[in-house]
């Protein structure tokens, strides 16, 4: 009788972890997944492209049924886990019997930040996070409703290119004084609001939202110097905050996120956590890849093969049509390290490279992403970038044109 | 259909570059250029052109040309109209001569002038002003063959004519890299060579391009060419190969030559201990003159340009009037002129120690000269020569000097001296072309715009004595004027009007061939009297003609055969030379000799070759060439920089290190001024030691110590017009396909170039900095096409200034390309073509180099795939060596396979 094994959570974590498992520890483990939201897994990344009218809502399904129940995954989607008894081993289930685990994974993801500012919570003010903020903002842009979105960064830039793609005029709020601050510097964060103005959105920076003003439904947005933007709807978009709320009342350890060790262990032994809603030596990460190399490492060490996880290097994509941004590792560069720069603003494109100790250490791309898996894989691997260094702004194939014919 | 524009009819004209003076067909193109061909009816090139005459096209443009007269108002030059500046000048100069003499006033004339400009600037002077301060560029290039020439025959006659390029077996040249200086002959004798078996012996410090596959290579030390013509002369009469009958017929002075020779040379050992040349190299040489009757001996700048020039003229001519082997078809001394009239100058008589027509300041020649021109103040001495002329304007002697078509504060020797002496002058004035050279940077207090090639029209005068016409195909441009013309209107403001009242160039050419003609019955060689009363119509359709042309006389007359030489006695003279010495001391702190010469697709200063993009491509910086020992000696680095520093002055100069230099020798181009380089004035270094006989510099053996110097970085700019680059800095300004090339190299921190881009550039740019790694480039745009590009870097990573050239010459880039630009390479991976080999057809040496890696192993295949070697052949010496030192991957072995 295999071991039953409980995923919390129904996102891309949850999905890969699966997968994963079915690679490494195939009928070892009785897999259960538990999501909160109504559909199977899906691409959260694609939801900016589902709301700009670039891929279908149907489209960014990560799975389909027959491909979970082939590796005989119980998957119970539209279900929310209300409590962990860690002493019984047993999960609490909205409306639902309880289910026992042996092993528990987390992977209960994050929420987005409501901005704690009076009239933050009129009706007309939305998050952006699933499918379902999706098709209500398609239908605030069908209706052309003027749209403010609340922060400058990957997410806020995502859902008010998509917005505007889909035909709503759209103000987007920054609090600092640049965009994606901390994936970008400023030079590119500038060419990055000049080619985003260009796509008629508008956009103003070292802007504090004060209040949301409105009867029952918004109407204005206040900003701390007291300039007002009328608007319809209001999307909050400024950062998201760990789901930790099911492992803290638990009793687990929680900082940040619910904190694990090098295998996704939490503080709980037969409880584990991955993806957004953990915290692995200090750091949240808000983004896919790193969810991905988490769940690699923990279904071997769920397989029992040993495989710890030592962090990622992170790095940032925005891919809206025309406007390709990417960012990884020291972007600024400090003390210690040496920049290269390429920069062509008519022609969109802004490329920095960050060196240090002889090895390629952040980049960041603007309009021109070509050899930004390539420069991933310099970061990551710490290669040394002495030979290339002179070519290596231009490219893979300059640099390191193919040996081979 | 198109209709014919009867304006763009195709003009018969003559080559401005050097003394073989080839017939061209210019075609206009209607837009102020001009498709050019050799003229295949040409006697001198029979339809072929070599590199710089094929891309005169590219030079006629009026983007740097002086249009208007200038005059200079508290120090700036301001245009004003003709008959205000000749006024000025006339009213300058006469008081200059009236307070201090004639002999305070000088010209200073160019092998560029015609014919007809030549005879009206020498008739002006020597006739009416008073003064032989007359003299030429021709000086520094030709003057030594001149009194060689008179020494020997009485006259400046040269004997030899082309045809005996083609009938000789033997050729031997003597200072004279005429591959690259003289190619369209060069091509007829490999001719010779190849289908009649001619051999070629090069006689040379430099293994030259000349030398590429010879018979006989002797790299003489430098200044020991009479030491081994001497030993000739004496192994000729030792082993009884003289002409006995033609010696004692024709010539006088046989025995004290040949005892001065013996003391010289007395031997093939002597001879080897004296050049340098090993005894076998000596022996073999003397053999093949000896035994070989069709013997023409060439003779260039490596013999001319010395202080003992005129020596070494008369040792090589000592050896061919021994053997009678003299004006003969296929047999004869041949000097090679560098000029497209140098010789027509020395017809007229446009040099400080000549009068006119060939006539000299014999009281007989003079009383003839006065009566024919009916003179006022006949000049009766000689005048300055050019090193001395300088010299004397430099101490305040002469106070008035007009420069036409030529260059001085480039070309001559001491050039800073010569450039600082033209800041004293009280009248200085200046016919051009340009707006801009070193002598027109130098002060002139007057700027004269005189008409350039393809606008003017007269005669010159070729190598073989062919009077050829130079013909107006473009308009004159602006206020441009012929130089007969600006002279003829200053001596009609001195009060000469009657004299000087010609209407055309034709007029002045008759009178020119009346004067040559006039009295002369034979008695002297330059004589034209059958042209003396062509009529205008009979002018313009003059074909090349050879002279002698008497009045009556047979056509095809040749030169000393059957003696008949211009002496007294009638008798050729043989010459006793000094011993070979060169002047200037080497030492320890001066212990090299710097020898001077031309590079094969430039011409002088550059003012008209430097034009063309084409030419630029073959060798675009100035450089020093250096044998690898002795760069190793001084710590030279081969493409790295080098101080050369002589008596007189430095420069800093790319450097090549090669074993076809000569060990303790160094070669430098002479091309580059301060116009175009930062720290390539090389006039500025050859010391001004002259011949006693001729005049002429010992320009090719300067004391000179070389000193390594380094720069952080280096870096090229490219731009549609011309820029000013940021102080402190060695650059090199090259005529690129679309505009203007900079390759410089710095020691100032890479911060300048944003700032100094900044001033320079438009809004849209792109920016490359990895300042860590010392990388800044930089290019600017106007819509899709490149305005400006920088590239600064490291010495070894500046960019590969081929590729941005070939992306900065098209009018658009494309967004892929405009990504890739400042990586400096190119995308296609088939990158760069490399330095240009062949100039004709714009052949890279990447590209061959390439073509003989996939198996061309000769000349003609690298031809028929490139057709790089195909025109004017001056290429086809460096084609050989890169055949010989490219590498060839073994052929694989094809096997078929058998699976299918």
């Amino acid at each position: 009788m295999s071991e039953p094994l409980v995923i919390v959570g129904n996102g891309m974590a949850a999905a890969r972890l699966v997968d994963e498992l079915a690679k490494t520890a195939l009928g070892r483990y009785a897999v259960a997944v538990i999501g909160e939201e109504p559909r199977l897994a899906y691409n959260r990344v694609l939801l900016s492209s589902v709301l700009a009218g670039e891929t279908g809502s149907h489209e960014i399904e990560l799975r389909p049924a027959d491909w979970w129940r082939n590796r005989g995954v119980t998957v119970r989607y539209g279900y929310r886990v209300t409590e962990i008894d860690v002493g019984r081993r047993e999960l609490k289930i909205e409306g639902e019997e309880s289910m026992e685990y042996s092993k528990l994974v987390l992977a209960t993801g994050s929420t987005p930040l409501r901005l704690n500012v009076p009239g933050a919570d009129l009706s007309g003010v939305h998050t952006f996070r699933d499918t379902r903020d999706v098709d209500l903002l398609l239908t605030l842009a069908a209706a052309k409703k003027r749209v403010v979105v609340v922060g400058g960064g990957l997410l806020g830039l995502e859902a008010a290119y998509g917005l505007a793609k889909a035909g709503a005029p759209v103000t987007l709020l920054h609090l600092m004084d640049r965009l994606m601050e901390r994936q970008l510097d400023a030079p590119a964060a500038d060419l990055l609001r000049t080619l985003v103005e260009r796509k008629g959105i508008r956009i103003l920076v070292n802007a504090s939202t004060a209040r949301v003003h409105g009867e029952s439904h918004v109407e204005a947005v206040e900003l701390a110097d007291g300039s007002r933007i009328e608007a319809d709807a209001v999307i909050f978009a400024a950062g998201i905050k760990p789901n930790v709320v099911l492992a803290q009342d638990a009793g687990i350890a929680v900082n940040r996120g619910i904190v694990v060790n090098d295998v996704m262990q939490t503080s709980s032994p037969d409880i584990f956590a991955l993806g957004e809603c953990a915290e692995h030596r200090g750091s949240c990460y808000g983004l896919v890849e790193p969810a991905y190399e988490q769940a690699r490492v923990l279904a071997r060490h769920l397989s029992g093969r040993p495989a710890a996880y030592q962090g990622s290097v992170v790095s940032t994509n925005l891919k809206v049509s025309g406007v390709s941004v990417f960012s990884a590792g020291d972007f600024m560069g400090g003390e210690g390290s040496e920049s290269l720069v390429l920069s062509d603003r008519s022609r969109g494109t802004y490329k920095k490279l960050v060196i240090a100790d002889g090895r390629l250490t952040g980049a960041v791309l603007i309009g021109d992403t070509v050899d930004a898996l390539w420069y991933l894989e310099l970061i990551r691997n710490r290669d040394k970038v002495a030979a290339i260094r002179t070519d290596m702004m231009f490219g893979r194939a300059l640099a390191r044109p193919s040996k081979a014919a | 259909m198109t209709a014919i524009d009867p304006d763009l009819r195709t003009t018969k004209t003559t080559c401005p570059y050097c003394g073989v003076g080839c017939g061209v067909l210019a075609t206009p193109d209607g837009k102020g250029g001009a498709a050019i061909a050799g003229d295949p009816d040409h006697p001198a090139n029979f339809g072929r052109l070599c590199s710089k005459g094929s891309a005169l096209g590219e030079t006629v443009g009026l983007e740097s040309r002086l249009l208007y007269p200038m005059i200079r108002c508290k120090g700036v030059l301001e245009r004003v109209a003709w008959s205000d500046a000749l006024d000025h000048v006339a009213h300058r100069m006469q008081h200059i001569v009236a307070r201090d003499g004639a002999d305070a006033v000088a010209f200073y004339l160019s092998g560029q002038l015609l014919t007809e400009d030549y005879y009206v600037a020498n008739k002006l002077m020597k006739g009416f002003v008073g003064t032989a301060n007359v003299d030429t560029n021709s000086r520094l290039c030709m003057s030594s063959s001149v009194a060689g020439h008179r020494r020997a025959f009485g006259a400046d006659t040269v004997p030899g004519c082309y045809e005996d390029l083609d009938q000789a077996d033997l050729l031997v040249f003597v200072g004279s890299n005429a591959a690259w200086c003289h190619p369209v002959l060069f091509q007829r004798m490999l001719k010779n060579r190849q289908e009649r078996g001619a051999r070629m012996i090069v006689i040379d410090p430099r293994r030259t391009d000349t030398a590429g596959d010879v018979d006989l290579f002797l790299g003489l030390r430098p200044g020991t060419d009479t030491a081994l013509f001497s030993g000739l002369f004496v192994h000729l009469a030792d082993s009884d190969a003289l002409d006995r009958a033609y010696i004692a017929q024709n010539t006088s002075g046989y025995d004290d030559a040949l005892a001065r020779a013996r003391n010289i040379a007395g031997s093939v050992t002597a001879t080897a201990l004296a050049t340098g040349l090993s005894e076998q190299d000596v022996a073999a040489f003397f053999r093949m003159f000896r035994d070989t009757a069709k013997v023409v001996t060439l003779y260039s700048q490596g013999v001319n340009q010395s202080a003992q020039g005129t020596d070494k003229v008369n040792a090589i001519l000592n050896c061919h009037l021994a053997t009678g082997r003299i004006g003969k078809p296929g047999a004869s001394p041949f000097s090679l002129t560098g000029q497209p009239n140098a010789m027509g100058g020395r017809e007229v008589g446009g040099l400080a120690n000549m009068l006119a027509a060939h006539m000299g300041f014999t009281p007989p020649d003079i009383d003839r000269v006065r009566r024919f021109w009916k003179a006022p103040r006949i000049a009766t001495h000689e005048g300055l020569k050019a090193v001395q002329l300088f010299e004397a304007i430099n101490r305040g002697e002469v106070k008035a000097l007009w420069v036409m078509g030529t260059n001085p504060a480039v070309s001559l020797p001491d050039a800073d001296m010569v450039r600082d002496a033209l800041k004293k002058l009280e009248l200085f004035v200046v016919s051009e072309n340009v707006l801009s050279n070193d002598t027109v940077e130098a002060g002139p207090h007057v700027l004269l715009p005189a008409l350039a090639w393809g606008e003017k029209s007269g005669t010159v005068t070729n190598s073989e004595r062919r009077i050829s016409r130079q013909r107006a195909f473009l308009p004159a441009p602006g206020e441009a004027r012929p130089d007969w013309w600006i002279l003829s209107e200053i001596a009609k403001r001195f009060g000469f009007g009657d004299s000087f009242n010609y209407r055309s160039a034709a007029d002045i050419f008759r009178e020119h061939a009346a004067l040559s003609a006039f009295e002369n019955n034979g008695s002297r060689d330059f004589d034209i009297g059958a042209l003396g009363s062509v009529s205008d119509e009979a002018f313009d359709a003059l074909k090349p003609v050879q002279w002698p042309a008497r009045e009556g006389g047979t056509p095809g007359e040749r030169f000393f055969a059957q003696g008949g030489f211009f002496t007294n006695d009638g008798k050729g003279r043989f010459i006793a030379p000094e011993v070979p010495a060169l002047r200037g001391e080497t030492g320890p702190s001066r212990p090299l000799r710097l020898n001077t010469g031309r590079i094969r697709d430039q011409w002088h200063t550059m003012t008209r070759t430097g034009l063309s993009q084409r030419l630029g491509a073959h060798l675009p910086e100035p450089f020093v060439e250096i044998h690898p020992d002795d760069a190793s000696k001084y710590g030279i680095a081969h493409d790295g920089y080098a101080r050369i520093t002589t008596d007189y002055g430095q420069c800093i100069l790319k450097a090549v290190v090669s074993d076809r230099q000569q060990r303790g020798t160094l070669f430098v181009p002479i091309h580059w001024s301060a116009t175009n380089a930062s720290h390539g004035r090389v006039g500025a270094l050859v010391q001004s030691f002259t011949d006693p006989f001729s005049g002429q510099p010992e320009a090719k053996a300067t004391p000179a110590a070389i000193a390594p110097y380094e720069f952080v970085f280096r870096g090229f700019a490219l731009s549609r017009k011309p820029l000013n680059l940021p102080q402190n800095l060695l650059w090199t300004r090259v005529t690129v396909a679309g505009g203007f090339g900079y390759l410089f190299a710095d020691n100032a921190d890479l911060a300048r170039w944003p700032a100094w881009l900044d001033g320079v550039a438009g809004e849209d740019v792109a920016e490359y900095r990895d300042f860590g790694g010392g990388v800044y480039r930089a290019a600017s745009f106007a819509g899709d096409r490149i305005e400006t590009c920088l590239f600064v870097g490291p010495a070894h990573d500046a960019g590969d200034w081929e590729v941005v050239k070939s992306a900065f010459a098209a009018d658009r880039v494309t967004d892929e390309q405009r990504r890739m630009l400042l990586s400096g390479k190119s995308i296609e991976g088939a990158a760069s073509t490399g330095p240009i080999v062949c100039a004709c057809f714009g052949v890279g040496r990447g590209s061959i180099c390439d073509t003989i890696a996939g198996g061309a192993r000769t000349v003609a295949e690298i031809g028929a795939r490139l057709k790089a070697g195909t025109n004017c052949g001056s290429c086809i010496p460096e084609l050989k060596r890169l055949i010989a030192t490219t590498e060839v991957p073994v052929k694989q072995t094809k096997v078929a396979s058998a699976a299918g």
